[in-house]
């Protein structure tokens, strides 16, 4: 049975069980942010690499974490902040160095020995790279991770409203590229 | 679960061929991957715990930028000052002893002229300022010739030099040897 947050909270707060809260907290939520990150970064290697940079970051703000908000919007708060950068950063680099500028999303999946995905489950992933980065982060809340909307208005500290817009324009946009073939 | 349905049910009325998609998404993670992360990133905040002094981590002093502007200011200053700064001359040791050698060269001429003025055996110590004047004339002619003459031949016999200097009769001969030269008319044809 999996610890309450509540739980894990406590043992982070009292610093001689902090580390074992940490753990806690690690065993509960790594897998759910690898795969969040991994969606947005797409290779096994940069994920692992973000993950362990997300959760060190987590360790050091732990004393900022005041419970006013839900632990796992704050974890996924941090992570989506971490991933933008790291792709912002990765689009800059292959502007300068012109390196992989033509690979799409279907070839670079391809090629990555951590992808097994059949063609339909391909096309999907070609479909949501299309889409604008703030319409593939809600979608990929929404349709993977199954977010209500109020807790992905605190993560992307966007309105509930806003939000539905967000999913209802991405999902349209990918019906129609699957549909066409 | 309910939330789960909500969003079907989202799906079905915006999507309907994509609500029937499988969510499974191809991706994979290495064998043994989700333990091996668990160790990494609890490896990770070990090290971080561990508080490494600032210039361990920068490679460079604590501090070091904050006194960095002071520090290039003081040697700004410390530039002005020495072009505004007047000339100090510098004395060497000649300079130094310049004046009391030529009190002293002036003692040593004084001490000889009384010494072979006054002293028994030399001029009477009644000589007038003249005899004193035309004494020193002769000390100078003659009697550093014969002192000269001596050191050489000490000097000669010491073996710290080879030859003796000439006498003056060894440069009349030299001068007819060279004359006896420039009249050879063959050397002089020859070099013509």
């Amino acid at each position: 049975m999996a610890v309450s947050d509540d739980a894990i909270i406590a043992l982070l707060q009292d610093e001689t069980h902090k580390r074992k809260g940490f753990e806690l907290l690690l065993d509960k939520y790594k897998e759910r942010l690898y795969w969040h990150v991994r969606r947005m970064v797409h290779s096994h290697e940069d994920t692992d690499d973000l993950l362990q940079e997300i959760f060190v970051k987590v360790w050091r703000n732990l004393g900022k974490f005041r419970g006013d908000s839900k632990l796992y919007t704050w974890l996924y708060r941090i992570a989506t902040n971490e991933s933008i950068t790291f792709i912002n950063r990765n689009k800059r680099m292959t502007v300068v160095g012109m390196e992989q500028g033509d690979m799409n999303i279907e070839e670079t999946l391809e090629a990555d020995p951590f992808f097994e995905g059949n063609a339909i489950q391909l096309k999907l992933k070609s479909a949501i790279e299309r889409l604008p980065e703030k319409q593939r982060l809600v979608f990929n809340m929404r349709y993977y991770d199954e977010m209500k909307y109020d807790e992905m208005s605190e993560v992307l500290d966007t309105s509930v409203g806003a939000l539905k817009a967000s999913y209802h324009h991405a999902v349209k946009k990918i019906e129609e590229y699957l549909k066409a073939g | 679960m309910k939330t789960e349905n909500n969003i079907l049910i989202e799906l079905q009325n915006l999507a309907p061929t994509l609500s029937k998609l499988s969510k499974a998404e191809g991706y994979t993670v290495p064998e043994g991957y989700w333990q091996r992360l668990h160790e990494d990133i609890l490896t990770e905040i070990e090290i971080e715990e561990i508080e490494l002094p600032e210039s361990a981590v920068s490679g460079i002093p604590e501090g070091y930028f904050e006194s960095f502007n002071s520090k290039v200011f003081d040697k700004i200053d410390a530039i002005d000052a020495e072009d505004t700064a007047p000339e100090v001359k510098v004395y060497t040791l000649v300079d130094k002893l310049k004046p009391l050698m030529g009190v002293a060269a002036s003692l040593l001429l004084v001490g000889m002229v009384m010494y072979n003025v006054f002293v028994p055996g030399g001029q009477s110590s009644s000589a007038t300022l003249s005899d004193f004047v035309s004494s020193a004339e002769v000390f100078d002619a003659t009697e550093l010739a014969v002192l000269d003459g001596d050191i050489d031949a000490i000097l000669f016999e010491e073996g710290v030099v080879e030859t003796l200097a000439l006498e003056e009769e060894s440069f009349d001969e030299m001068d007819d040897m060279l004359e006896g030269i420039f009249e050879d008319e063959e050397l002089n044809e020859l070099l013509s």
